[in-house]
C-alpha cells in the first residue's frame, strides 16, 4: 500500500473523496435528511430531478391510463410515491442528470463530433445488432445533449417493471379508475419494452459484439463516445453504469483519473479525457497532482480502489434496503 | 480480449416462465444436454434459465451477457429474451472464449453432500442458480433466480461482510447461519469460482451443522472487534434487518406487487410498514443519543456560514416544503454570519428543526429562517406558524422521548434532545420561545467567528 508521503496516495486521497462524496451526495437527496456530502445537490439538479421524474411519470402514466381526461393522479403524487420512495428509481434519476451534464460537457469541449465517433462510425455495420445497437447509443447521446425528457425505454428491465406497477397501484386507489383497464395497459407496455432500447445496455451489447476489435479505441472518450467508454469501465472494473456516470461527474478530477489507471489508459490519453470533462475547471496544482501521481499508482491499486468504492456503494444500499 | 463470433442465425428456443426447455434448435438442445438437460425438463444452463425466469417474471424483453463453464471451458453468451403469450422467447446472439483460470474445484458434483448438508450455486450476480442437498418441497420454486440472502437469513453485519467479499470476489465464512424454512444453524462456506479472465462465474457456498465444528465461529470471531458502540454497532444493525424485511414485505404487498388485494388489507399493510418506519427511525435516534451521551464526545470546529447552511436547508426541504405549499424565507444573501463549529452537525440540527416546523405547520404557511450576530454569539433562528409551544412545555420538548401527548407523526421524541446536545458540545445551546403573532421559534446560538 502506499504510504502517505507518496503522491499516488495523494492522488488516492483525493479520488476517495470524490468517490464518497459522491456517495454522500447520492444519500443526501434520497434521505432529505442529515447530509453528508460537501457537494449538497444544486438548485439546478434538483430542478432536472423532479422535471424529469415528471415527465417520465406522466409518459407512463398516459401509457397506462389511456383516458387523458380521466386521468386521476396528480403527477406531483405520483412522483412522491413512485421515483422519490423507491430509493433505486432515485438512483436512476441522479444517473440520468449525471449522464446530461457528462454529454454536455463532452459536446462542448470534444473536437470530434457524434457522426465522427466510434458508434457512429457503425451505425452501417454488416452486422444489424451492432448497427441497431449503435443507433440506439447515437440517440440517447443526442437527446441527452440537448437535455430532452427521461423515455420510459431508458429504464432497466427492472426498474420499469417496478415503476409501472408502482404506478398501477396508484391508480387503482383513486376512485373511477378501471383496475382491469390499467393492468391490461401496464401488461402491454411491459411486454413491448425491450432492454436493448435502453442505452447503457446497449453500450454493454455493443461492447460485447465487437469485443477485441476496438480495445484501444474504448479508452479514447473523445472517439469512444461516453456510453462506450463508460461500458468499457464497467466491464473492467466491475462498476454499475449510473455509479460511473457519477463518479465521472464528481467537481473534482481525482476520481476520474484513479478510474482511468484501473483501466490501464495511458497517461497522454488519461489527461486528455480528463480535460474534456474538466477542461476549464483544473488549476495547476490539479495538473502537477496528476502528473505525480497517475504513474506512480499501479493499475491494480486503482482498480482496488474502484472496487472499494463498489462495495461501499453495496453495503450503502443493501443498508437502505434492509 | 478474443474476439466474438456473432451468429448469423441466433440460437434460439422456447422456455416456460418456469424455466422448462419447451423447444429449442439444435445448438442450444446440445448445450442444455452438455450441462445435464433432460427433455422437457428445466433448462440447464443455469445463466440462461435464470434470465429466462426473470424474464417471465418481469414481464420485459432482456438483453444481458451469460457466462457458461463447464468446468474446462467457459463462454461469455449474449442473451436475448421477449414474452409471448406467456413462453419466453431465448436467442443466443454470439458468444466469446475466456480461458478458465482454475479448475472449479468448488462445483456440485465434486461436493459431498451428506444428509443434513446443503449446497447453493450462484450467478455471477449472487442469484441462486442451483441447489444440492435435502431442501423442502418448493424450496427451488421459491428461491432459484433470488438472492442468497433471501434464502439465507443473515443478520445485517454478516449481510454486509457477505456483500464486501462477494463484490471483492473473496472467500466468506460466517457461523450461526439459519435458512429459511429450515431447522438448525449452520456454519456457511462461500468459495468465489472464476473463468480465464478472472472474471467471476458465480459463488459455490455449503451450509454445514453448527455443531460439525466451530472453524467458522473462530473465523467470524475474528472479524469481530471488542469495545464497539453496544446499540450503534451492534444492536441497530441487527435491528434494522428485520425491520427492513417487514417494511420490504409490507410495502410489496401493499403495492400488490404480489397481485390483487382487498383495499383495507392494502391500508393495512400499509400501517405495518409505517410502524416499522418508525422504529428504524428510532434505532436511529438511538445509535445517534449513544453517541452524543458518550463520554467524551465531541465536536470539530470549523467556521460555519450559517447563510450557507440556512440555505442548504431550503433547498433539501424545497419538496417536503412544497408538498404543504409552505415558503421557507430565507436570510438575505449579502448577510454574512460566522460561526465556529462543525459543519455537518449543525446542519443536523437545523435539519430537525426544520423537519419539524414543516411538520407541525399548517399547510399554506411561511417558515422564516433568520442570522445574526450579537456580542460575540452567532444565532440562527427558524420560526415558523404553527400552533407554538407552551411556555411550560418550552424546557420539557428538550427532555428526551418526550412527545407532548403526539403521538403516530413519526416522530421519536429524541431529535430535540439530540440537536440540544449536540448545540451545547459546540459552546452553543438551542432553545424556543414564542414568535410574534403565534408559531414557535427555535433559535441555535453558536461562537461567533469574529470573537477569535
Amino acid at each position: 500500500m502506499p504510504t502517505n508521503n507518496d503522491p499516488d496516495a495523494e492522488l488516492l486521497t483525493v479520488a476517495d473523496m470524490n468517490a464518497r462524496d459522491c456517495e454522500f451526495l447520492r444519500a443526501d437527496l434520497s434521505a432529505l435528511a442529515f447530509p453528508q456530502s460537501k457537494q449538497i445537490p444544486s438548485e439546478e439538479m434538483l430542478a432536472f430531478i423532479r422535471r424529469d421524474a415528471q415527465r417520465l411519470l406522466s409518459s407512463l402514466i398516459a401509457a397506462i391510463s389511456k383516458d387523458a381526461d380521466a386521468q386521476p393522479l396528480s403527477d406531483d403524487a405520483a412522483m412522491m410515491r413512485t421515483f422519490f420512495a423507491d430509493p433505486a428509481l432515485l438512483e436512476f434519476l441522479i444517473s440520468r442528470h449525471a449522464w446530461c451534464e457528462l454529454e454536455k460537457k463532452l459536446e462542448a469541449n470534444s473536437d470530434t463530433p457524434l457522426s465522427q465517433t466510434l458508434p457512429a462510425r457503425l451505425l452501417v455495420d454488416t452486422n444489424q445488432h451492432i448497427a441497431d445497437s449503435a443507433q440506439t447509443i447515437l440517440a440517447a447521446s443526442n437527446l441527452r445533449r440537448r437535455g430532452a425528457p427521461s423515455d420510459w425505454t431508458e429504464l432497466p428491465g427492472e426498474l420499469l417493471h417496478r415503476a409501472v406497477w408502482r404506478l398501477v397501484a396508484l391508480l387503482e386507489a383513486q376512485p373511477g379508475g378501471n383496475s382491469e383497464d390499467y393492468r391490461k395497459a401496464a401488461q402491454a407496455l411491459l411486454v413491448g419494452y425491450s432492454e436493448q432500447q435502453q442505452p447503457e445496455n446497449a453500450a454493454a451489447k455493443f461492447l460485447h459484439l465487437t469485443g477485441g476489435t476496438y480495445d484501444k479505441q474504448v479508452g479514447d472518450l473523445s472517439f469512444a463516445g461516453l456510453a462506450i467508454f463508460i461500458a468499457a469501465i464497467c466491464d473492467r472494473l466491475k462498476l454499475t453504469a449510473g455509479h460511473t456516470a457519477q463518479l465521472l461527474s464528481a467537481p473534482s478530477f481525482g476520481v476520474f483519473a484513479v478510474i482511468q489507471r484501473g483501466i490501464d489508459i495511458p497517461q497522454e490519453q488519461a489527461i486528455a479525457n480528463i480535460f474534456l470533462l474538466h477542461g476549464f475547471d483544473l488549476t495547476p496544482s490539479d495538473i502537477a497532482l496528476f502528473e505525480n501521481g497517475y504513474s506512480a499508482i499501479s493499475p491494480e491499486d486503482a482498480a482496488q480502489a474502484a472496487l472499494g468504492w463498489h462495495i461501499a456503494r453495496v453495503q450503502r444500499d443493501q443498508g437502505a434496503a434492509s | 480480449m478474443s474476439q466474438t463470433a456473432i451468429f448469423a442465425q441466433p440460437i434460439r428456443g422456447e422456455v416456460t416462465a418456469e424455466g422448462r426447455l419447451l423447444n429449442a434448435d439444435s445448438k442450444l438442445l446440445a448445450l442444455h444436454f452438455a450441462a445435464g438437460g433432460e427433455e422437457g425438463g428445466l433448462l440447464a444452463v443455469p445463466g440462461l434459465l435464470t434470465l429466462a425466469q426473470q424474464c417471465a417474471r418481469l414481464g420485459v424483453g432482456l438483453s444481458r451477457d451469460v457466462i457458461l463453464s463447464d468446468g474446462e471451458n467457459a463462454q461469455q453468451l449474449w442473451a436475448e429474451t421477449r414474452l409471448e403469450g406467456g413462453v419466453v422467447q431465448l436467442s443466443i446472439l454470439s458468444m466469446r472464449a475466456i480461458d478458465i483460470r482454475e479448475s472449479d474445484e468448488a462445483r456440485f458434483a465434486h461436493i459431498d453432500i451428506i444428509k443434513g448438508h446443503f449446497a447453493i450455486e450462484t450467478d455471477t450476480r449472487g442469484h441462486i442458480i442451483a441447489l444440492n442437498g435435502d431442501f423442502p418441497p418448493a424450496f427451488d420454486f421459491l428461491f432459484i433466480g433470488r438472492k442468497l440472502s433471501d434464502a439465507v437469513v443473515f443478520t445485517e453485519d454478516k449481510l454486509s461482510e457477505w456483500e464486501a467479499a462477494f463484490a471483492a470476489e473473496r472467500s466468506y465464512m460466517a457461523a450461526d447461519i439459519n435458512l429459511v424454512d429450515i431447522d438448525g444453524v449452520y456454519n456457511l462456506t462461500a468459495r468465489p469460482a472464476f473463468v480465464g479472465d478472472g472474471t467471476l462465474s458465480g459463488y459455490f457456498v455449503e451450509l454445514h451443522p453448527a455443531e460439525d465444528g466451530a472453524q467458522a465461529a473462530s473465523a467470524e470471531g475474528q472479524l469481530r472487534g471488542e469495545g464497539e458502540r453496544f446499540f450503534g454497532q451492534k444492536l441497530a444493525p441487527a435491528l434494522r434487518q428485520p425491520l427492513g424485511r417487514i417494511i420490504a414485505n409490507a410495502e410489496t404487498i401493499g403495492a400488490k406487487l404480489k397481485g390483487p388485494l382487498r383495499d383495507n388489507y392494502a391500508v393495512y399493510a400499509k400501517d405495518i410498514s409505517d410502524a416499522a418506519k418508525h422504529l428504524v427511525s428510532l434505532v436511529d435516534d438511538l445509535g445517534d443519543l449513544e453517541a452524543v451521551e458518550r463520554p467524551g464526545f465531541e465536536t470539530a470546529k470549523e467556521p460555519v456560514d450559517l447563510g450557507d447552511v440556512a440555505r442548504r436547508i431550503a433547498g433539501l426541504l424545497a419538496l417536503k416544503a412544497a408538498d404543504h405549499q409552505i415558503r421557507i424565507i430565507l436570510p438575505d444573501e449579502a448577510q454574512k454570519v460566522v460561526a465556529i463549529a462543525e459543519f455537518r452537525r449543525v446542519l443536523q440540527i437545523l435539519l430537525n428543526v426544520v423537519n419539524n416546523a414543516i411538520r407541525y405547520s399548517p399547510d399554506g404557511t411561511s417558515i422564516k429562517i433568520e442570522i445574526a450576530e450579537l456580542n460575540g454569539t452567532a444565532c440562527i433562528t427558524v420560526c415558523d406558524e404553527g400552533s407554538g409551544v407552551d411556555p411550560e412545555n418550552r424546557e420539557k420538548i428538550f427532555e428526551k422521548f418526550e412527545r407532548l401527548g403526539r403521538s403516530g407523526d413519526g416522530g421519536s421524541g429524541l431529535g430535540l434532545y439530540i440537536s440540544r446536545r449536540l448545540a451545547r458540545a459546540m459552546d452553543g445551546d438551542l432553545e424556543v420561545s414564542e414568535h410574534r403573532g403565534g408559531g414557535a421559534c427555535f433559535a441555535l446560538t453558536l461562537p461567533a467567528a469574529s470573537k477569535g
